[in-house]
């Protein structure tokens, strides 16, 4: 990739693998072992900044300045050595990266590092990480026998963990997760370890969090969920749709819920109690409470303006009257081309809809049939209750094949 | 199903809602290379093996709990947490060391096909072929999850060999009083005997499995006791089923002096349940257990390594998307079955000596799972007890000095 041939033609490009477990001298002797680069400052400088040692058992930083790397050999120059102790809150190469998963922003998956490239250019700098098989061989000392391609990934695109704690090390101040789609997150949260999925979640702004929990398969957001810590709990159920928290409900322990339960506002924990009696299969549990409603009174321009003020603009207006009885629908994207001073109730066309214990193959015909965006759920007056959007028929569709297989 | 489970019974009774993976490896457990070893050491010892059975089923639920706990507790494969802890060379070895034994287990499950089948005259020229094709296409075809269903319910099979052993009027007093008497040999035959009953039992790849089948159940450390219970439970049943294959054995071939060549001498151990139909209900119980084994070990196979290695894995990849998976699924499974066409290897033994390779090759990762069970930084408050590390060294020093004795006993006069 473009990267190595950048550091190729500068020459002076080493592999980590190649120069770990080197001794260091001090004019002819050996005196220690090379066994970490420690990078202590800011990680989106990528200089290395300390080199671990092992001297009679024993392990110590040196300052980089202090060794020199000539002809693949370490020397120490200086008279007074100053080694500190080893901290291992520090970000080390070998210890939290080598080997380990990453996240490939780029790819926005997870990646084991099979080689760090570093590049010398007075200090050692890291240039990024090899992911081929390529880096594989090499460290198995048949990189000669079989000459493939080098993969890489340049540094600035990875975020790699903290191998004990498990936090995401962000390079740059600016947290390049948040711009993943929720279901890239939840497919690394998926595959990420117990520790490391704990360390996304809390890096994750709430809202991205609770999103991603909420297209995460039910047992990662069981896992995820009963882990937190309360205070990163409560942010991200608040910031939770109301039919993704009683979906997660059934899968969750008594006081995990409880604690959810503490933290929403007392409206979500009506309409939660409220669905939480419905079945999966059937309207009222499929349904969300929370969709768009508007007066049939209301014109088409102040409809227009209430959605400029939207953060999330809905596709359908659902249209109702002082008792919240169905008048009719209309999508967002219709209104633009409709007189600006006509009502809603004069510009709705008739909806479909079906009341919440409707049985799933009945909303999957109507769907298709009338080939909906959105279909509204009534109680037995006709009042809209909720509504069940096309997402989450397709969601409920792949499940089904997901978990209903014959025995 | 998964669902409702969930749902309905996990919340009155949490140890339903995740039980399963140790029942299920428990129980894979006893295939081809299991009823084969068990049926021999009851037919050629007697009951004198029983005290080795009865220390393994604690080495089997130890050696499970770990591979559970660690699981649960890092949401990683022991293949992944190998590689992250001791690098790529060690990590590299222990994947050789996974894949030989493996191939050994593959090949010990295509010569239970052939055995069974050869019962019905059908000779493994004509059978093997066309069980790899069988099992190819319903591991990447068809869904593996139906597999392990339908294999569990005829895992029932097992019950026979209780009802066997019954019927056949053992002196229960001397079977159980054998199960806690140490009896040691220098014999040859003993000795390689004794080291195929821990190796059928505790294996490297039930190792790899219960790990990852606990992360890809996502089980948090909430759900340990619930899944302790899961992995005794499980461990305890695969020898309390072991125990009657033995017993059923001694009884029926061993107090008679038949020694076992074939399926059909096994087989001889149902007869006092079943009568002239022994074989048939013999060959089915084999054919099934084999099967399912045939079709799990190069899938498991090819799980860790492509985890050790980061490259794709899953069957719900394609082929060309994870060309690795599928490439190591297909070599172990068609080197498993060629090693049981050849024409210079009789199946009983390699139903036998699989075994035994099976435990030898044990040692190495009993040594990566110790020192990982035992990372203080990696588990923190989930490391092993004292009593869990003891038991783990008694049975590497079990297997240790059994193959020790086994070499010496190659240079004495019999």
């Amino acid at each position: 990739m473009h990267i190595l041939a950048l550091v190729r033609k500068e020459g002076d490009m080493v592999y980590l693998s190649q120069l770990l477990n080197k001794p260091v001298y001090v004019g002819q002797r050996e005196y220690a072992k090379v066994i970490d680069f420690g990078v202590v400052q800011d990680l989106s400088t990528a200089n290395v900044s300390t080199i671990l040692i092992r001297k009679e058992g024993k392990k110590f930083t040196l300052p980089t300045d202090q060794v020199k790397f000539t002809e693949k050999r370490f020397f120490i120059e200086t008279e007074d050595i100053t080694l500190s102790p080893y901290n291992d809150k520090d970000f080390y190469l070998a210890e939290d990266l080598l080997d380990k998963q990453v996240i490939d922003v780029t790819g926005r998956r997870l990646v084991r590092v099979n080689d760090v490239i570093l590049k010398k250019n007075g200090v050692y700098k890291i240039v990024g990480i090899d992911i081929g098989f390529s880096g594989i061989l090499r460290r198995l000392g048949l990189g000669v026998v079989f000459n493939l391609r080098t993969i890489s990934i340049p540094w600035t695109l990875i975020e790699a963990f903290d191998y004990q704690m498990g936090q995401v090390r962000l390079k740059l101040s600016q947290n390049s997760l948040n711009a993943f789609h929720p279901a890239e997150i939840a497919d690394i949260l998926e595959d990420a370890g117990t520790k490391e999925r704990l360390g996304v979640v809390e890096l994750l702004d709430p809202r991205m969090a609770a999103a991603a929990l909420g297209e995460a398969d039910p047992e990662t957001q069981q896992s995820i969920l009963e882990s937190l810590p309360k205070d990163s709990l409560k942010k991200i159920v608040q910031k939770m749709s109301v039919a993704d928290i009683v979906d997660i409900l059934k899968e969750l322990n008594p006081f995990t819920s409880k604690e959810i339960f503490q933290n929403l506002e007392q409206d979500k924990i009506q309409n939660v109690r409220r669905l939480s009696v419905y079945p999966d299969n059937v309207a009222g549990g499929l349904m969300d409470v929370n969709f768009y409603r508007e007066k049939e009174d209301t014109t088409v321009a102040e409809t227009i303006e209430f959605l400029r003020l939207m953060r999330r603009r809905p596709e359908v207006v659902v249209v109702v009257d002082n008792e919240d009885t169905l008048k009719g629908i209309i999508a967002v994207r219709n209104l633009f081309n409709l007189e600006p001073d006509s009502s809603l109730k004069d510009v709705a066309i008739s909806a479909q809809s079906v009341t919440s214990d409707a049985p799933f193959k009945e909303i999957l015909r109507t769907f298709s049939e009338y080939n909906l965006r959105l279909l509204p759920v009534v109680d037995e007056n006709d009042k809209v209750i909720g509504a069940i959007s096309v997402d989450t028929v397709l969601e409920h569709v792949q499940r089904g094949e997901e978990y209903e297989e014959p025995i | 199903m998964k669902n409702l489970f969930k749902t309905r019974f996990g919340r009155i009774l949490p140890i339903l809602a995740i039980l399963g993976p140790g029942i299920i490896s428990g129980s894979v457990d006893n295939d081809a290379g299991g009823i084969a070893t068990y049926s021999v050491a009851g037919a050629s010892f007697g009951l004198s093996l029983l005290w080795v059975l009865f220390i393994t089923t604690f080495s089997l639920a130890v050696t499970q709990e770990i591979g559970a706990r660690m699981g649960l507790a890092t949401g990683k494969g022991l293949a992944s947490l190998i590689r992250e802890k001791f690098g790529i060379r060690w990590t590299t070895f222990i994947m050789v060391v996974l894949l030989i034994a493996n191939i050994g287990t593959i090949a010990a499950e295509f010569a239970g096909i052939a055995s069974a089948l050869e019962v019905f005259n059908i000779n493994k020229y004509v059978s093997i072929p066309f069980a790899v094709l069988l099992v190819f296409f319903l591991v990447t075809k068809g869904s593996f999850k139906k597999l392990e269903k339908i294999f569990l319910v005829a895992s029932a099979f097992y019950l026979v060999y209780i009802i066997s052993a019954f019927m056949s009027h053992p002196h229960w007093g001397v079977a159980v009083e054998s199960l806690v008497t140490p009896h040691f040999s220098l014999s040859k035959n003993y000795l390689i005997t004794m080291i195929a009953v821990i190796g059928t039992t505790i294996t490297p790849w039930g190792q790899f499995f219960i790990q990852d089948y606990v992360v890809d159940k996502k089980l948090t450390k909430e759900d340990l006791n619930p899944e302790r219970a899961d992995v005794f439970l499980g461990s305890f049943i695969t020898n309390f089923i072991s125990f009657f294959i033995i017993v059923a054995c001694a009884v029926t071939l061993f107090a008679h002096n038949i020694p076992i060549s074939d399926a059909k001498d096994a087989a001889i151990a149902l007869q006092p349940l079943a009568g002239q139909f022994a074989g048939i209900l013999f060959a089915f119980g084999l054919l099934n257990a084999s099967l399912f084994g045939a079709a799990l070990v190069p899938v498991a196979t090819s799980y860790v390594i492509t985890e050790a290695f980061g490259f794709e894995s899953g069957l719900n990849f394609s082929f060309t998307e994870a060309p690795e998976f599928y490439g190591l699924f297909s070599f172990s499974l068609f080197i498993g079955a060629i090693l049981v066409i050849a024409p210079f290897l009789p199946l009983l033994q390699i139903l036998f000596f699989t075994q035994a390779i099976n435990a030898v090759l044990l040692l190495p990762v009993l040594v990566f799972v110790y020192i990982l069970a035992n990372d203080k930084k990696l588990l923190n408050g989930y490391r092993n007890g004292r009593i869990i590390n003891i038991i783990v060294i008694i049975t590497f020093a079990l297997i240790a000095i059994s193959s020790i004795a086994l070499l010496v006993s190659q240079f004495l006069p019999s």
